[in-house]
C-alpha cells in the first residue's frame, strides 16, 4: 500500500486533534513538534524516507492517545497563561475521552 | 443534554440510592470516575457530612480563588444537576488557569510523555531483575537496560562499556571524586576544581580534604569562566583530577571544556566535568574534549528522577575504589540491582535529546533572546554570567535596588527560584554569584529564569509583564530607589552619624 498525500493528510489531523486533549505543556509542544516536524519532512522524495517517517507518525499517534487518556486521569491543573474559558471544554473533552474506555 | 452532563449522570446511577453512601470519599465528587480526576482538587475543599445543602457548599467554594464564577453554578441548579454534580463543577472552574507557569528548568524538568510511555511496559509487565541470568524475566530487562546504556553512550559519543547507571548526579559526583582520589592516594595528593561547582561536588572535596588531601579552588572571572593560565600554575606533579562543570546550573555558562580537557591530558591529569545541566544539550563529545569522567543526571533532560549515569573511560583505563560494596554489579564500580523503569526512561530522554537537539536549542535560544531583551529594558539590571558561552536555558537576571525574595513572592504565578535548588532553604546569598564578584545586595535581588524545551512565547510574555508589574511595584515601595531617581550615588551615602 503506497502511503501519499491523503495518508499524511490524515495522520496530521489525527496527531493535532488528539494532542489537543493534553494538557498545557504537553499540548502547545506536541502541536509545535508536529507542525515543524511535518513543515520538515514534507518534501521528501526518497520512499524508504516516506515510508519510515510514516512509521514514526503512526508511532507517535499510538504514544499521544495513549498518554492523552493517562493524562487526563491524573493532574489535571490549568495554568495561569491558559484560557479560563477555554479550560472547562478541555476538561469536558478529557472526560469525553476517558468515558469511552 | 451534553456528553458531560450525560457521563455526570450515568455515574451516578451507578452509586447505590442509600442516604449511608454519601459520605464515602469517592462519592464526594460525584461519580466513581470524576473522583479519580478531582481527587487532588478535592482535598482542598472541607468535605462536610450533609454535602446536600447547596448553602454549605456555596460557602466550601468561597475561599477559593476563583471566586466570582464559582459562586454561579452553586445556585443555578437544574432539574438534572444535583448538588454533588454542582459541587463537582465549582471544584472545575475552580481548578482552571490557577496553577503557576514552569519556569525552572534547572532544578528538574516535567518527564517528557514519550518517556513515560517507554517505561510503563517496565512497571507493569516486564518487572525482572536485569541481573537474572537465569530466565526470560531477567534477560528481557537485561536487553533493555543495555539498550539504554547505548543510547546514552550515543549522546556523548562513548562506549556503552563505559557508562554506569547511579541513582543521580549527586551519586556520580561522589563514586568518581571520592572514588578516583582514594584509589590513586598513594602516589597523588591533589585536585583541582572551581569555586563555582554543585554544592555536591564541593562537599565530597570537603570530605577528601578531611581525608588528606589537598584542593585547590580556581577562582572565576566576573563572566563566570576560569582563567586557562591559572588552570596550568595549579597543576603538580601530583595532581590526580581536575573537576569544571560543564554548564553552571546557576548562571548558566559554558567552561572552554575542550581547552581544559587539552591541557589535562598534555599533564596526565585525569578530567572529570559534572555535565548534569549540559548533557543533551550542548555538543559534548568525550574524545574530542579529552574528558575521562562525566557525571549525567536524568531529571533534567525530561526522564525520571532517582536515576543518572557516570561516565568512566576506558581507553586510557581510569581505575576507581567503589563506594558501594556487594554483587560486582557494573563492573565492580556500582554494586546494587538496576532499575529497569528508571534506566529505559533515562535511555528514551537521552536518545530524544540527541535526536531534537537542534530543534530543542534553536526554540530555547529564540525564547531565552526575547526574554533578555524584554527584562534588560528594565533600568538597572544586568545580566549574570559571560553573554556569549552560556546555555540560552538559564538566564540570571539582577535586579537592582529590588529585594530577590519580595520579587519572588510577588511572582506567585510563576515557578521561579533565587539560586540553585539545593540552596534555596537557606538565607545566604548565593556563593556563585559571590565567586562572580557581585556584592551581596545583588547576589540576593538576583533571579534564575529556566526555560526549556516546553515553554512557550506565552509563557515568556507573561513572564516579562509580570516581572515588569512586580518590579515597578516594589521599586516604588523602596526609599533607595527614591534615592536613587534623584541622582544620588548610594554608596557615597553616610549611613550613621557619629
Amino acid at each position: 500500500m503506497a502511503s501519499n498525500r491523503q495518508t499524511f493528510v490524515h495522520l496530521y489531523r489525527d496527531l493535532m486533534r488528539t494532542a489537543k486533549l493534553f494538557p498545557y505543556t504537553y499540548r502547545e509542544y506536541t502541536l509545535r513538534r508536529t507542525r515543524d516536524r511535518f513543515k520538515e519532512l514534507k518534501n521528501v522524495t526518497d520512499p524508504s524516507k516516506i515510508h519510515e517517517f510514516e512509521q514514526e507518525a503512526r508511532y507517535m499517534l499510538g504514544v499521544v492517545q495513549r498518554q492523552t487518556t493517562l493524562n487526563g486521569m491524573y493532574n489535571r491543573r490549568n495554568l495561569v497563561v491558559e484560557n479560563a474559558d477555554n479550560a472547562e471544554v478541555n476538561v469536558k473533552k478529557s472526560f469525553e475521552n476517558a468515558s469511552q474506555l | 443534554m451534553s456528553r458531560f452532563s450525560r457521563f455526570m449522570t450515568l455515574s451516578q446511577k451507578a452509586l447505590p440510592r442509600t442516604s449511608s453512601c454519601l459520605n464515602r470519599p469517592w462519592t464526594r465528587a460525584g461519580g466513581v470516575a470524576s473522583s479519580r480526576l478531582f481527587s487532588s482538587s478535592c482535598s482542598r475543599f472541607s468535605t462536610s457530612p450533609s454535602s446536600q445543602d447547596p448553602s454549605i457548599l456555596k460557602s466550601s467554594v468561597s475561599p477559593t480563588a476563583a471566586a466570582s464564577t464559582a459562586a454561579a453554578p452553586a445556585t443555578a441548579t437544574t432539574t438534572m444537576e444535583t448538588p454533588t454534580v454542582a459541587k463537582a463543577k465549582a471544584a472545575l472552574e475552580a481548578i482552571s488557569g490557577t496553577h503557576p507557569i514552569y519556569m525552572d528548568f534547572q532544578a528538574t524538568s516535567p518527564l517528557d510523555y514519550r518517556v513515560l510511555d517507554s517505561m510503563l511496559p517496565y512497571l507493569t509487565g516486564v518487572y525482572g531483575n536485569p541481573h537474572s541470568r537465569t530466565h526470560e524475566y531477567g534477560w528481557e530487562a537485561e536487553k533493555a537496560v543495555e539498550k539504554a546504556r547505548e543510547e546514552v553512550a550515543t549522546v556523548i559519543n562513548a562506549d556503552p562499556r563505559e557508562i554506569i547507571f547511579t541513582s543521580g548526579a549527586t551519586e556520580s559526583n561522589n563514586t568518581i571524586l571520592k572514588g578516583v582520589a582514594r584509589f590513586y592516594q598513594n602516589r597523588k595528593k591533589h585536585i583541582i576544581s572551581v569555586q563555582t561547582e554543585h554544592k555536591c561536588v564541593l562537599d565530597s572535596l570537603r570530605t577528601l580534604q578531611e581525608e588528606g588531601f589537598d584542593v585547590t579552588y580556581l577562582p572565576v572571572q566576573t563572566n563566570g569562566l576560569i582563567s586557562l593560565d591559572d588552570l596550568k600554575k595549579a597543576i603538580r606533579p601530583d595532581t590526580v583530577l581536575v573537576s569544571v562543570m560543564a554548564v553552571n546550573n546557576e548562571i548558566g555558562v559554558i567552561q572552554p571544556l575542550e581547552e581544559i580537557g587539552k591541557i589535562c591530558r598534555a599533564n596526565k591529569v585525569f578530567f572529570h566535568t559534572d555535565a548534569a545541566q549540559g548533557f543533551g544539550k550542548i555538543p559534548l563529545d568525550v574524545n574530542r574534549m579529552n574528558i575521562d569522567l562525566m557525571s549525567i543526571s536524568g531529571h533534567k533532560i525530561y526522564g525520571p528522577k532517582g536515576v543518572g549515569a557516570a561516565f568512566i573511560r576506558r581507553r586510557p583505563r581510569v581505575r576507581l575504589a567503589p563506594l558501594l560494596s556487594g554483587g560486582g554489579q557494573e563492573r565492580g564500580l556500582r554494586s546494587g540491582t538496576l532499575a529497569p523503569p528508571l534506566i529505559v526512561g533515562f535511555g528514551t530522554a537521552a536518545r530524544l535529546c540527541r535526536e531534537e537537539m537542534a530543534y530543542d536549542h534553536e526554540h530555547i535560544s529564540r525564547l531565552s533572546k526575547r526574554l533578555i531583551n524584554g527584562l534588560l529594558a528594565i533600568p538597572f539590571t544586568s545580566l549574570n554570567g559571560d553573554p556569549k558561552s552560556r546555555f540560552p536555558g538559564c538566564v540570571n537576571i539582577s535586579f537592582s535596588y529590588v529585594e530577590g525574595e519580595s520579587l519572588l513572592m510577588g511572582l506567585k504565578n510563576i515557578a521561579l527560584s533565587s539560586g540553585s535548588a539545593c540552596t534555596s532553604a537557606s538565607l545566604e546569598p548565593s556563593y556563585v554569584l559571590r565567586a562572580i564578584g557581585q556584592n551581596d545586595e545583588d547576589a540576593h535581588s538576583s533571579i534564575r529564569f529556566g526555560i526549556g524545551r516546553y515553554t512557550t512565547e506565552a509563557e515568556i510574555d507573561y513572564a516579562l509583564d509580570n516581572v515588569h508589574k512586580q518590579i515597578n511595584f516594589l521599586r516604588n515601595l523602596s526609599p533607595l530607589w527614591d534615592l536613587v531617581q534623584e541622582g544620588v550615588d548610594l554608596s557615597t551615602i553616610e549611613w550613621s552619624s557619629h
